[in-house]
């Protein structure tokens, strides 16, 4: 596979006896959508978990454009360029959402306790491009407008947009979109569709969680489908719409004894 | 929040500072007003803790405490000059604050409360056992404290107290405004807000719950020093639980998230009681009754209900349409 951005290689996750992922290998191209599927307690959301640094892996080797990344925190993913989204929104309440976007610059400014305290002109002037920079990225989600609000007033399917403007101000290599259609009805789900084709358009790697079938058929190049933390098929998805044992493990286990 | 300017109502409260000597003559009231100058300071760095970061401390007058003790025994003792001992209570303090907050500012919630508490008890036995070094529970009774002296003038008088106290707290007011209202500040507050989705931007959250804990450990500790050198006498009562207790709730009651609100969190609690004394035996009733009040009324502190009450003399129809503006 031409230009891997992530690799991952047997990772396991276990807790306690439960293995939530266990021997995961697979690749993620450059200006890929990939996703993963698999029915409930398949060990996905584990995965992102690990992937993202929040959980370390149990076994395995996760490498970030040809770096070992295995063991690394999730802040210092973050800022290696591994940004996610969460399945239930996790925008900053208490700012407004231009400073909700500002945070997700924080790996690319420096201003520390003491500059700011004494607000030296190279921090005021960070801060003056730190603003300019952020609300390029509310433009582009149409949320310029709303830019001094407190975030919590925003509606639902604005605060999934604020949650992508602030993880593509981050300036993600690769983004981890956890089920990022949740919640949302058909027409605002065509709308994130269309949403994570130009956020791919724009040169980001894309990793998507999903499980609305509709969503991850119409934008996935690439499908990979786990079942009890295993890997249990991967391909285009042309191809795993045609796999005997993802149908199986979708439709029921008697298809295994036939 | 950005585009508001934090120098105009910093103006204006420099102002209410310089004058107030002017109208309030009785040297006692003035007493009053270092002490809550002296408290201000200790509330500012616990909001920067509480309010901003969202992290509790219950242990804070020890902080005040080692402060207070450092000035005490450097410059009684061992006749440091009194900005040197001030500057070395204040590094102390952030080493033992680091030392504390490392490991539990990994805890949450009531553990961290319980952590933070336990610290201070600890802290608080140490003043009162270790009598050689601190005088035990009578209190520092080896030399007397001396009277600190900036450039040429010697702080003695209540007045020389009330400006130089409150000189070091605007001064330091200023430079907590400007963290706030940055990089940092937006860091702390992402923490209060969710601290895995603040890492996920790349906060490094660990390290800045540690480092604004030993911030406010530095404030606490300063304001400690200034206590010794005017008070002119330390024993381990004012750095118990209960004063750490009074801290929080001086934060509490004046408006979490606001510095302004932790300098009328301090005013209201120290000025309140000595408003109250004319009641005679009724004052603690009628002090629990006001904080009672205020609680139950202005959740969001005095600050918080002061907001809501210009807001709406304001009218919010005005206001969305200048955000709109913006």
């Amino acid at each position: 596979m031409a230009d891997p951005i992530l690799e991952l290689k047997d990772v396991c996750r276990f807790f306690g006896g439960v293995r939530a992922v266990d021997g995961v290998s697979f690749c993620v191209s450059k200006g890929q959508i990939k996703s993963i599927i698999g029915p409930n307690g398949a060990g996905k959301t584990t995965l992102f978990n690990v992937i993202a640094g929040n959980m370390k892996p149990t076994k395995g080797n996760i490498r970030l454009q040809n770096r070992n990344v295995t063991m690394l925190p999730d802040y210092k993913m973050a800022s290696l360029g591994v940004t996610r989204t969460f399945q239930t929104i996790k925008i900053f309440s208490n700012m407004t959402v231009l400073e909700n976007v500002m945070i997700a610059r924080h790996p690319r400014s420096r201003a520390g306790f003491f500059s700011a305290a004494f607000r030296f002109p190279w921090m005021r002037r960070e801060e003056t491009s730190l603003i300019r920079e952020s609300r390029k990225y509310l433009e582009f989600f149409d949320l310029l407008g709303k830019a001094d609000h407190p975030a919590h007033t925003l509606p639902f399917k604005e605060q999934r947009l604020l949650e992508f403007a602030r993880a593509l101000a981050n300036e993600p290599v690769i983004l981890l979109a956890d089920e990022p259609a949740a919640g949302l009805n058909t027409r605002e789900t065509k709308d994130i569709a269309a949403l994570i084709k130009r956020i791919r358009d724009t040169g980001v790697t894309v990793l998507l969680v999903e499980h609305d079938m509709s969503l991850v058929m119409d934008i996935s190049d690439e499908i990979l489908v786990l079942d009890f933390g295993k890997k249990i098929a991967e391909g285009t998805p042309e191809h795993i719409r045609k796999n005997d044992e993802v149908i199986a493990v979708y439709l029921g286990r008697r298809a295994e004894g036939a | 929040m950005m585009k508001r300017n934090i120098y105009i109502p910093y103006a204006v409260f420099l102002m209410i500072v310089l004058l107030a000597p002017m109208f309030v003559k009785n040297p006692y009231y003035l007493g009053v007003l270092v002490q809550v100058g002296i408290f201000s300071l200790v509330t500012m760095g616990l909001s920067l803790l509480m309010g901003y970061a969202g992290q509790i401390s219950l242990g804070h007058a020890a902080f005040f405490g080692m402060g207070a003790y450092a000035s005490a025994i450097l410059t009684g003792t061992c006749h440091w000059s009194p900005w040197l001992a001030m500057g070395a209570g204040m590094l102390i303090t952030a080493c033992v604050a680091w030392f504390v907050g490392t490991p539990s500012l990994k805890l949450k919630g009531h553990y961290l409360a319980m952590a933070t508490l336990g610290f201070g008890l600890i802290v608080n036995i140490f003043f009162l056992a270790e009598v050689d070094l601190t005088g035990g529970p009578s209190g520092y009774t080896f030399a007397r404290i001396p009277h600190i002296t900036f450039i040429k003038w010697t702080i003695k008088s209540e007045t020389s107290s009330y400006y130089f106290v409150w000189g070091i707290l605007l001064v330091i007011l200023l430079l907590t405004l400007h963290i706030i209202h940055s990089r940092v500040g937006r860091a702390l507050r992402s923490i209060h807000a969710d601290e895995e989705a603040a890492r996920a931007m790349g906060v490094n959250t660990a390290q800045y719950k540690v480092g604004i804990f030993i911030l406010s450990g530095i404030y606490a500790s300063l304001a400690g020093s200034l206590y010794a050198h005017y008070i002119r006498f330390v024993a381990p009562d004012p750095f118990g639980l209960m004063e750490s207790v009074l801290l929080v709730t001086m934060v509490i009651v004046g408006g979490m998230g606001s510095i302004w609100g932790a300098i009328a969190g301090a005013a209201l609690l120290i000025i309140l009681p000595e408003a109250l004394r004319f009641f005679q035996d009724y004052n603690i009733l009628i002090y629990g009754a006001i904080l009672l009040f205020i609680m139950l009324f202005l959740p969001g502190g005095i600050f918080g209900g002061s907001q809501m009450l210009w807001l709406l003399i304001r009218k919010i129809p005005g206001r969305r349409q200048e955000a709109k503006d913006g």
